[in-house]
């Protein structure tokens, strides 16, 4: 260590002393609750804030906050159990008991109603709509009209796209299966059985299955086409929308995607990277699975395999996510892909599943097998406070003195001397 | 995780219950940022209870014990609240926030610069900048090194202090002030030879440079 890297490590440990003295985290804790809590402005009236030229600190602070709020004054809408029950926060999972309905209330008028047998949760609340993922069961849909808004519902690979209606949409999990009633508006469905978003109008009917890769569209109370209810021979999963009889609705029409072969492996990670670079990280989880994750785990390069794994992260599938991963490990362990694939699984196995021992497991792995890799320093961490939550403390100790040893000033080094202490 | 018992009236006058569970914010930076964007009760809560010590970090690093650092952690966190939009992958948040942190203590470095050459023009005393570190029992080391980044230039002295006093790596250096990793180590070794030459005139800082250092 250089007299220069000595110095600074003299004034941090000084500095570190008097940071612990004073607590600015309490004052900013206090500073950012008023400053979130502060009237919301309407959205429909935006007020001008005039900056005063030569201002003192305190006005500045005041200004930057107003300016702050007046680019972002959008507003989440609000959701409530029924129109005036308790507030319901994202994240949560509605579960009607009882045998009757739960209505979900938006603070824009738009209502959603999660039927007995059905299972749901609010994923997103945005200042124009909301996301909402039916686990199973049905939900009836009536979303408010409004100029610009952004709804979603989402059910397994399928998502809904929602600007003003109402629908009926029903999803099973066990036979991965989607019925959309539309008595009102337009709705575009994207996912599993469809290359491009598939529009559907009002006073239609979808329905569409993963198992078997179809689809079909015909007038609400038609009865099915008995080629609809026939099992099909086994064969590629296709996204071809069967012949109906007459006078079935659009099947045929301009908008109806055309029958495909199943692409090969290479031209499914080639539409999934487009996607993925056009940030529509959904669709490019749902056109990777749609391709087939098990061909893909098989026959993708390790960069395609990569690829894989980071689009099922951003779409929040840690379920594909794992698979990519294990499937670098398993086929290219020796590269550096395969290393860092045991430093992600680590992540995924902390983070998601919060398994502290698996995570400590993989974290382990990492440094075995790249001591100096480009993670080494994250994974010592990483795999500490791994053994600390698995409740292994002598285990974290012991890796606490060796992370102060190598990485003193490191991020976890906080926590390190916390273990020590 | 919560779980709330709610009952309450239908239309048809029948009392129901439903339950709903709410789940705590997930302890990725992923989870956190979702919960940000969607308004979440509590989000910017957690957004200070898992990184204000970082974002306070780096700014007394660059910085020293400065008497503004409570109105920049707040300008720092206004900032990043309102700018979520901007953040690409939220895996990268602590990064985000090191390098706003970065960029506004560098602000506030240039701007008390320029208020001092205004002040000299209306030939006013220039203010002591050894009176920023403003506790009494700081050691003359830490005084002198934060008078010598006072008279650095700006861009080096974020640099220098990232990277000897917070022992940042040089890849995350590189990403805090937004330069390529070639572009940092340039400008980390210039830093470098302007600390020691300005350190000379330091007594307190002798005993700290290589006799090598000094006698360049």
């Amino acid at each position: 260590m250089s007299a220069l890297d000595e110095l600074g490590k003299q004034v941090a440990r000084e500095q570190d002393a008097l940071r612990e003295r004073r607590s600015h985290q309490e004052i900013l804790r206090a500073r950012v609750a008023w400053t979130r809590q502060r009237p919301a402005r309407n959205p429909a009236k935006p007020r001008v804030l005039i900056a005063v030229g030569v201002a003192i600190a305190a006005t500045c602070v005041v200004v930057t906050l107003a300016v702050s709020r007046q680019r972002s004054a959008k507003v989440p809408l609000r959701a409530t159990a029924g129109s005036h029950g308790p507030e319901i926060a994202v994240g949560t999972y509605l579960e009607p008991s009882g045998g009757v309905p739960l209505e979900v209330a938006f603070s824009d008028g738009t209502r959603f109603l999660v039927q007995s047998d059905a299972r749901a949760r609010l994923v997103a609340l945005q200042s124009d709509g909301a996301h909402l993922a039916l686990e199973s069961g049905e939900v009836e849909i009536a979303v408010t009209r409004r100029p610009h808004s952004a709804w979603q519902v989402s059910a397994g690979p399928f998502a809904v796209h929602v600007t003003g209606t109402r629908f009926r949409l029903r999803w099973d999990p066990e036979d991965q299966r989607l019925q959309v009633d539309l008595s009102e508006g337009r709705v575009k469905i994207s996912g599993c059985v469809f290359d491009t978003e598939q529009p559907l109008g009002e006073g239609q009917r979808l329905l569409a299955s993963c198992q078997t890769g179809r689809f079909i569209v015909l007038p609400l109370g038609e009865e099915l086409p008995k080629a609809w209810s026939r099992r099909p021979a086994p064969a590629p999963r296709a996204a071809a929308a069967i012949a109906a009889d007459p006078p079935v609705m659009p099947i045929a029409t301009p908008d109806a995607p055309k029958s495909a072969t199943l692409p090969t492996h290479h031209q499914a990670l080639g539409e999934v990277r487009r996607l993925a670079d056009a940030g529509r990280y959904p669709q490019a989880r749902a056109r990777a699975r749609a391709a087939g994750v098990g061909l893909l785990c098989k026959r993708a390069d390790a960069e395609g395999l990569q690829m894989l794994a980071e689009v099922a992260r951003y779409a929040g599938d840690p379920s594909l996510e794992a698979r990519a991963l294990r499937a670098l490990r398993r086929r290219f362990r020796v590269s550096g892909a395969g290393r860092l694939a045991a430093f992600a699984l680590g992540r995924l196995a902390f983070d998601q599943h919060l398994d502290f021992a698996e995570a400590g497991r993989w974290f382990q792995i990492y440094l075995r097998e790249a001591p100096r890799g480009a993670l080494a320093r994250e994974a010592r961490g990483r795999r500490m406070e791994a053994q600390m939550r698995a409740g292994q403390r002598a285990a974290a100790k012991a890796l606490a003195r060796e992370y102060l040893r190598r990485h003193p000033a490191g991020p976890h080094a906080t926590l390190a001397r916390s273990l020590l202490h | 995780m919560r779980t709330t018992l709610v009952t309450s009236r239908q239309t048809t006058g029948k009392q129901v219950s439903y339950r709903i569970l709410e789940l705590p914010i997930g302890p990725s930076a992923r989870s956190l940022v979702e919960a940000l964007r969607s308004g979440r009760e509590g989000a910017s809560t957690a957004l200070v209870d898992r990184y204000a010590k970082d974002v306070e970090r780096v700014l007394y690093r660059i910085l020293g014990p400065d008497p503004e650092i409570d109105d920049l952690l707040h300008d720092v966190y206004v900032y990043a609240l309102s700018s979520l939009h901007a953040l690409r992958k939220p895996e990268a948040l602590r990064g985000w926030l090191v390098a706003i942190a970065a960029r506004h203590a560098l602000k506030c470095i240039r701007g008390r610069k320029r208020s001092r050459i205004v002040r000299l023009f209306r030939s006013e005393a220039p203010p002591d900048p050894e009176a920023s570190v403003v506790s009494p029992e700081v050691s003359e080391a830490l005084r002198s090194t934060y008078a010598v980044l006072n008279d650095m230039r700006p861009s080096e002295r974020v640099v220098f202090a990232l990277r000897y006093i917070d022992r940042m790596e040089l890849t995350a250096v590189a990403d805090a002030v937004g330069v390529s990793l070639a572009t940092v180590k340039r400008r980390i070794k210039r830093a470098r030879e302007s600390f020691v030459a300005l350190a000379r005139n330091r007594p307190a800082l002798a005993e700290w440079l290589d006799a090598g250092d000094l006698a360049k």
